[in-house]
């Protein structure tokens, strides 16, 4: 009689999935695509790498001063950095994580440890995580520079707010994917969101008008940070190194109690995974009365888009929109520029908090605010194919020129960062008084000129190396590797162009010539443009194996 | 004299070594219900993408109603329909807004592909919950709703590959009515199927591709009599099917394992496998 397989233990299974990731990673490498993107990738993290080791070298810096100042209580202000990083930037940065989802392997008898276990190395190996990380060494070297005896403590504390941390970030996540993924707590979330911002403007004309009313409870807001998990760590090293053994293995024990009450949090919600939750929008109920099944497409917009654009260009547009519409962390995405720009005006419209470069140039913020809203949705572009999934095989069957796809994927970007310019222009202007024509021409031809030249690069990109992604997932997102280099080097270009012609101008003619010179690069960049788009007709055939291999899975 | 509806020269498809379509010549005429049949992996889906223009060979020619695919992709495209191993779904759009957009991408204005939209999706039984995604649709509904953004322009040759395959008796009723309906109006149907019964049923010319190489074309009458006279020449009526008596009428079953070969029927499972319970 045949034997039952035995259920293979906890170290088996993390084991098999380990080898599992090395042989998915290595066969991916069989191809010119795959080595690219490994090349890319390398490329990417070296130039980032960059970044995080300098900041690092400044962290270890700082806490060599402090200490060796005696200067702990600053401490915190170093750890609140790496907090923030560590859960804001993921938000920011939600299309540079690996793409794997092992919930796949569910199907198998896999032990619920080794689940939770794989969703906290999935966190550990988050770039961002890894650079906070990197920078908790640099800090923790810094300290034993300067006290050695402080070794133990700082290791001891450290690994425990690594710990704390990890958890924090990835029940934020499955908890924020949860949210997002029904309607109702969806639209819950942006009313909140909507809410806090609201709540946030009101509150600087409420701190101005009812200071004296605010102000006491704001002075008690520092103590309060103490007992967050960043102060108590700064509070637990202060003590150690004034030799308080109890009080700093206290404030260990409470940032431990913090990483127990995440872990508890987040297994409630990977459990409910394990178990085969589906995130998938809920269903009507199959007895919902028959309605008529008639497209809304009598909106005004269709109707707009209609009476000027081809029918396919307009059926695409609106196809475009649709997605959007549904797509949560996209809309997040889209929403953060406005969002944030809006936040700063605000802060800086109030007399105590506006820095004096803005003070006494407030032009300077309209173009900065544009050029932080260019860099966040720009990326989009570079992968315009993610979400069609196996729709892509539609885009090829129907009598449709590919170049009227890429039109109308343009389009839509280009509608959205109108809009958007619109809002900060509008923002800006009533939170920090108007910005002169000279400048508002300037930079509007500017980022003309960069959307051009960022349409016909993220064309090809979006042709060449295409990336499937999944719709409304807050993680295991990634572009492929050489999208994400070559975006870059383009951003990297197009800044430092535009920079240095805002420079030069400035010198030589003012804010008019330096528009002068943007609309000309916007003509010769639209030229391109028309050109291109005509070639990706073309490469589009080429590609219809690669696009339709990778979307179409 | 009228046109064929598909011809091929040549037509070859590698994948690096691997010869997955070799100099395949095919002619369907205009208004057959034709089945392309094979074992799996023989290139079926492979030739499909290739008449299709999902796929570009790697030599030969393909001509659709008279039009070289790879000179007039756009004309051709205007005149065909498919249903691709995919199915070719945007999945976060519900079924109405999809195939109003699938018509729209086939030049339909505006009002005929909402008004077609709605009469197909009240033939393929899809009005119940209006307001449903794809991605929740159950397999047999995308099936349905597939075939529906296939002929919402009115094609001339619908191309299907598998799209029996999955589908309850229920479903499976509802996608033969429209297609017998097509036929009866002159649509040039070519369909790659596992199903021989149905293929039997409904087609009534068949080609079998067997490792990338076309094997048998043409009626199945004509089928029946070349593997009886090879049968009767050398003596033999097919391997693990009972002796044709005279006047018994081959089934595509038995054409299909004469000439694509049985090996795999006849192992036998209880020599192998043993731990299996």
């Amino acid at each position: 009689m045949a034997e039952v397989a035995l259920s293979a233990g906890f170290t088996q299974q993390v084991t098999l999935i380990a080898g599992l990731r090395w042989r998915l990673f290595r066969n991916s490498l069989r191809t010119t695509s795959g080595k690219l993107d490994l090349l890319a990738l390398t490329l990417v993290s070296a130039l980032s790498g960059f970044a995080v080791a300098g900041i690092g070298l400044a962290f270890a810096a700082g806490a060599y001063y402090i200490v060796a100042e005696s200067k702990l209580r600053l401490l915190v202000l170093l750890l609140w950095g790496i907090f923030f990083a560590w859960h804001f930037l993921p938000v920011l940065l939600a299309t540079s994580t690996a793409s794997f989802d092992f919930r796949n392997l569910l199907r198998f008898p896999l032990r619920f440890s080794v689940f939770f276990l794989l969703s906290l190395a999935y966190g550990l190996f988050d770039p961002v995580a890894v650079a906070a990380l990197f920078w908790l060494v640099c800090i923790a070297v810094g300290i034993s520079l300067a006290r050695p005896d402080l070794l133990p403590w700082t290791l001891l504390i450290f690994v425990l707010f690594a710990a704390m941390n990890l958890l924090l970030s990835r029940m934020i996540f499955t908890w924020v994917e949860r949210l997002l993924a029904r309607r109702r707590t969806r639209e819950a979330v942006w009313v909140l969101l909507m809410l806090v911002i609201l709540g946030f403007q009101l509150s600087g004309a409420f701190v101005e008008s009812w200071s004296r009313r605010v102000a006491p409870v704001a002075l008690k807001l520092p103590p309060i940070a103490g007992f967050l998990p960043p102060g108590l760590v700064g509070r637990a090293l202060a003590s150690a190194a004034r030799g308080h053994a109890a009080e700093a293995l206290s404030c260990a024990t409470l940032v431990a109690a913090y990483g127990l009450v995440f872990a508890l949090f987040l297994r409630h919600r990977l459990r409910a995974q394990y178990l085969g939750e589906d995130l998938g929008e809920s269903q009507a109920p199959a007895s919902a009365p028959a309605a008529h099944c008639s497209v809304s497409s009598s909106t005004s917009f269709a109707s707009f888009s209609s009476s000027f654009l081809r029918a396919p260009v307009a059926a695409l547009l609106e196809k475009e929109l649709r997605y959007i519409r549904r797509n949560s962390v996209l809309l997040m995405n889209l929403a953060l520029a406005p969002m944030l720009i809006g936040f700063f005006a605000v802060f800086w419209s109030r007399p105590q908090g506006r820095p004096d470069l803005f003070a006494r140039s407030p032009e300077l913020m309209f173009p900065s605010a544009l050029a932080y809203m260019f860099l966040l949705l720009s990326q989009l572009g570079n992968n315009a194919f993610a979400y069609e999934g196996r729709g892509i095989q539609l885009l090829f069957l129907a009598p449709v020129r590919f170049r009227d796809v890429l039109l109308a994927k343009n389009l839509t970007l280009g509608l959205i960062v109108a809009g958007e310019t619109a809002l900060v222009w509008l923002l800006l202007s009533l939170l920090l008084g108007s910005p002169g024509a000279a400048t508002v021409t300037a930079t509007l031809a500017a980022l003309l000129f960069a959307m051009l030249v960022q349409f016909t690069t993220g064309n090809l990109l979006s042709l060449c190396y295409p990336r499937r992604l999944e719709f409304g997932a807050l993680h295991r997102q990634r572009a492929a590797g050489m999208t994400m280099l070559i975006g870059l080097l383009v951003q990297i270009a197009l800044f430092g162009l535009v920079g240095t012609i805002l420079l030069v101008t400035r010198r030589f003619g003012g804010m008019w010539l330096a528009a002068g010179l943007f609309l000309g690069l916007s003509a010769i960049a639209g030229w391109v443009y028309v050109v291109a788009l005509e070639r990706c007709d073309h490469l589009a055939g080429d590609q219809r194996e690669v696009l339709t291999s990778q979307l179409a899975r | 004299m009228t046109q064929p509806a598909v011809v091929t020269e040549n037509l070859t498809r590698r994948f690096g070594e691997l010869v997955a379509v070799n100099r395949i010549d095919l002619t369907v005429g205009a208004g057959q219900f034709f089945g392309f049949l094979g074992p799996n992996g023989a290139g079926k889906s492979t030739t499909i993408k290739m008449l299709t223009g999902l796929l570009a060979p790697s030599s030969g020619r393909v001509r659709l109603l008279g039009l070289d695919l790879e000179e007039h992709p756009i004309e051709v495209k205007r005149q065909i329909g498919v249903v691709p191993e995919g199915l070719a779904l945007f999945e976060r759009l519900t079924g109405a807004e999809y195939l109003n957009f699938a018509g729209r991408m086939y030049g339909l204005d505006r009002s005929t592909a909402a008004q077609r939209t709605a009469e197909l999706l009240d033939f393929m039984q899809l009005t119940d919950r209006p307001k449903t995604l794809i991605a929740d649709y159950s397999h047999g509904m995308r099936k349905k709703l597939a075939l529906a953004a296939a002929v919402i322009h009115g094609p001339r040759i619908l191309f299907l590959d598998e799209p029996f395959e999955g589908v309850d008796a229920i479903a499976a009723g509802t996608l033969k009515a429209m297609l017998t309906r097509m036929i009866s109006r002159g649509v040039t149907i070519f369909l790659t199927s596992h199903v021989l019964e149905i293929v039997e049923r409904l087609c009534s010319h068949v080609a079998i591709i067997h490792q990338g190489r076309l094997v048998a074309q043409g009626s199945l009458e004509e089928l029946r009599a070349g593997v009886a006279s090879s049968a009767s020449a050398d003596g033999s009526h097919g391997v693990g099917f009972s002796p044709a008596t005279p006047g018994e009428r081959l089934t595509l079953e038995q054409i299909f394992l004469t000439i694509v070969g049985q090996e795999a029927s006849l192992r036998r499972a209880d020599e192998e496998l043993s731990w299996l319970r």
